[in-house]
């Protein structure tokens, strides 16, 4: 187990570093230099230079690389943003937690609709609600997610005026009370957690759902049926239990469709976070916000799949004997 | 005993008589194999069921008028009618979604076959490349790889392939690696045939269907990352009419002109739909194994 959990945890590790570098320099060999889009073009060559090296844009690709990695890994220093003129760090810790709040709130509803919904679909099987929630499943995991976003608003926000479209607090927020600009913060919050968290719970339900239908049809069902243990006690305790395992790993792989599809809900609703800072930084090639975005994401979605892969080992002790073979 | 019905098998299973009628048998493979078809024939016959330029300025006075019997599903900003330029958006969206699956699936059982004939080093390191891709939100990837230059559609289909092969190479990789154990193999090996024709005579019959249903699965989720670059400016450009781009247009103008924004993306759910269906169908019919799950995560 500990063998298994350390091989685990270096691969995880060595995945990190590895990915950072075939971004860093998938970027750099982009044509087109970053200076263009930050300097005046009448700009002397002199002054231009000045600024290349004052920014370290004029060393070798290498030397960037080593330079930024070193100051990474050994002062947690990310270096400055081009675009927004300020550190790297700085702006990742003031967006990653709305990010956080927005994937974790989105992960509820996921986990609330997939097992729940699962399950449902299980123990309705060949009734017509089946078939109506399979069809409505496949709809919804057949939408763009995006244009799903834009018909929100139109609905809930333009249409009806439920809930704000865009941003995490109202504009006189700052005059609120402490708690009720928290319910404002969460009245703003609940488009974009719905959305993120409903696209991928579909696909768990369904997938729950056949794997509980399969544990259902097994040998030591039908005993615990026989025992005449009451039907929510075979479906909760003995059924769910083992059709959770293959959704655990699930669990852990949704992570990071959730951060990616955070991109799309912090796009349309103008959330304040990561993946709108990484969208903006893309199109802007803002070369050090990039690398600091895609090491954050990256390192929190290996840390999700060490997760996922541990709480597998620990639900199945075979896992623990044979460790895991190919998925 | 089992060599002679192995290699029956290996006739491939697409060939079996009875497939087709097997797959027409499946209510939802119908529905799916009808839209696909459908949206093909729209894609083809463009020019016929819509004929004139879909991005010529169209009169002024026809600017944003809703659903009428003239434009049945309304005219844009520019006066130029949706129903028109939905029937021409189709083209990008299938093209995107087929190329695009086309270089993935490639990539994908080179790779897994590779990976599960090879020496093990040789597998641990392209499986090692094959998590460090999944270990990362295909978006960003997707996005960082579009954005290096100037907007394409070719250079969109070529990173949503490049960024989709993982799945279909862990899907192959381990078909191979049940296939090699199998009698069948060995005898083909015994004979001393080199691991080439061993790959192309012998495993990709066997693979083969799983493959073709991992990309019918894979076609839609291409369409709907096309449909969000598009969206985002980074896919096809202006005068290329594509659905995504079509609701970017909408975006501003969400309640005084609700239909830009709402028949495109009908469109490519209608159109994602129809391949999901059809390819949770084929895998009924062609990979029992692994039909009935709705899990399978490659977006």
């Amino acid at each position: 187990m500990l063998r298994y959990f350390l091989r685990r945890l270096l691969i995880s590790i060595l995945l990190v570093p590895a990915l950072l570098t075939v971004v860093f320099f998938v970027i750099h060999a982009a044509p087109g230099d970053p200076l263009d889009r930050y300097t005046d073009p009448e700009l002397g060559a002199a002054e231009r230079a000045a600024i290349a090296h004052s920014l370290g844009l004029d060393r070798s690709v290498f030397e960037q690389y080593l330079s930024w990695l070193g100051g990474a890994i050994l002062h947690g220093d990310l270096g400055r943003s081009l675009h927004w003129h300020r550190s790297v760090t700085g702006i990742l810790a003031e967006t990653i937690p709305h990010t956080l709040l927005l994937t974790v709130s989105a992960y509820l509803i996921y986990l609330l609709l997939g097992v729940g919904g699962g399950t449902l679909l299980a123990r309705y099987r060949g009734h017509p609600l089946e078939r109506a929630a399979t069809v409505a499943g496949l709809t919804v995991y057949s939408l763009p997610t995006f244009w799903l976003g834009l018909m929100m608003i139109l609905l809930f926000c333009r249409q009806l005026g439920w809930f704000p479209a865009s941003g995490m607090h109202s504009p006189d927020a700052v005059f609120l009370s402490a708690p009720r600009r928290f319910l404002d913060m969460l009245h703003h919050l609940v488009l974009p957690a719905v959305l993120l968290g409903s696209g991928s719970a579909m696909a768990t339900a369904r997938y729950l759902s056949h794997s509980l239908t399969e544990v259902l049809g097994q040998d030591y069902i039908l005993a615990a049926r026989a025992k005449g243990l009451p039907e929510r006690v075979v479906l909760g305790r003995h059924a769910l239990r083992n059709a959770l395992l293959p959704v655990i790993t699930l669990v852990g792989l949704s992570f990071p469709f959730l951060l990616g599809g955070s991109v799309v809900a912090e796009v349309i609703f103008a959330w304040p976070g990561m993946g709108r800072v990484a969208v903006e930084a893309i199109f802007a090639r803002d070369y050090p916000v990039i690398m600091g975005t895609t090491a954050l994401s990256a390192t929190m979605v290996v840390l999700g799949n060490l997760v996922a892969d541990l709480l597998y080992a620990l639900a199945d002790p075979r896992v623990r004997l044979v460790g895991r073979r190919a998925a | 005993m089992t060599n002679g019905l192995d290699l029956t098998l290996a006739a491939v299973q697409l060939r079996r008589p009875g497939a087709l009628r097997r797959l027409l048998a499946n209510s939802s493979a119908r529905v799916g194999l009808a839209l696909v078809l459908l949206l093909a024939l729209t894609a083809l016959l463009a020019g016929v069921l819509a004929p004139g330029s879909p991005s010529a300025l169209g009169p002024a006075a026809l600017r944003l008028h809703p659903p009428s019997a003239a434009h049945p599903l309304g005219t844009d900003v520019l006066g130029r009618d949706m129903l028109q330029r939905l029937v021409w958006g189709s083209r990008v969206s299938l093209l995107v979604g087929w190329i695009g699956v086309a270089v993935a699936v490639l990539c994908g059982t080179l790779i897994g076959l590779v990976a599960g004939l090879g020496p093990g080093w040789l597998d641990r390191s392209l499986m090692g490349v094959t998590d460090l891709f999944l270990a990362f939100p295909r978006i960003f990837l997707v996005l960082l790889l579009t954005s290096v230059s100037a907007p394409s559609l070719t250079l969109v289909m070529v990173v949503l392939g490049l960024t989709g092969w993982m799945g279909v190479a862990r899907l192959v990789r381990a078909e191979v690696l049940t296939l090699r154990e199998r009698d069948f193999v060995a005898a083909a090996r015994g004979l001393g045939l080199p691991p080439w024709r061993l790959a192309r005579q012998h495993l990709l019959p066997h693979v083969l269907p799983v493959v073709v249903v991992a990309a019918t699965l894979r076609v839609g989720n291409i369409i709907l990352l096309e449909s969000f670059l598009s969206f985002l400016g980074l896919g096809a450009q202006e005068p290329t009419v594509s659905w995504g781009a079509m609701i970017e247009q909408g975006r501003g103008y969400l309640l005084e002109g609700w239909w830009l924004a709402t028949f495109p993306g009908l469109a490519i759910t209608l159109t994602v739909i129809g391949y999901n269906l059809l390819g949770d169908g084929l895998r009924e019919v062609l990979d029992p194994r692994r039909a009935g799950g709705g899990g399978e995560h490659d977006r």
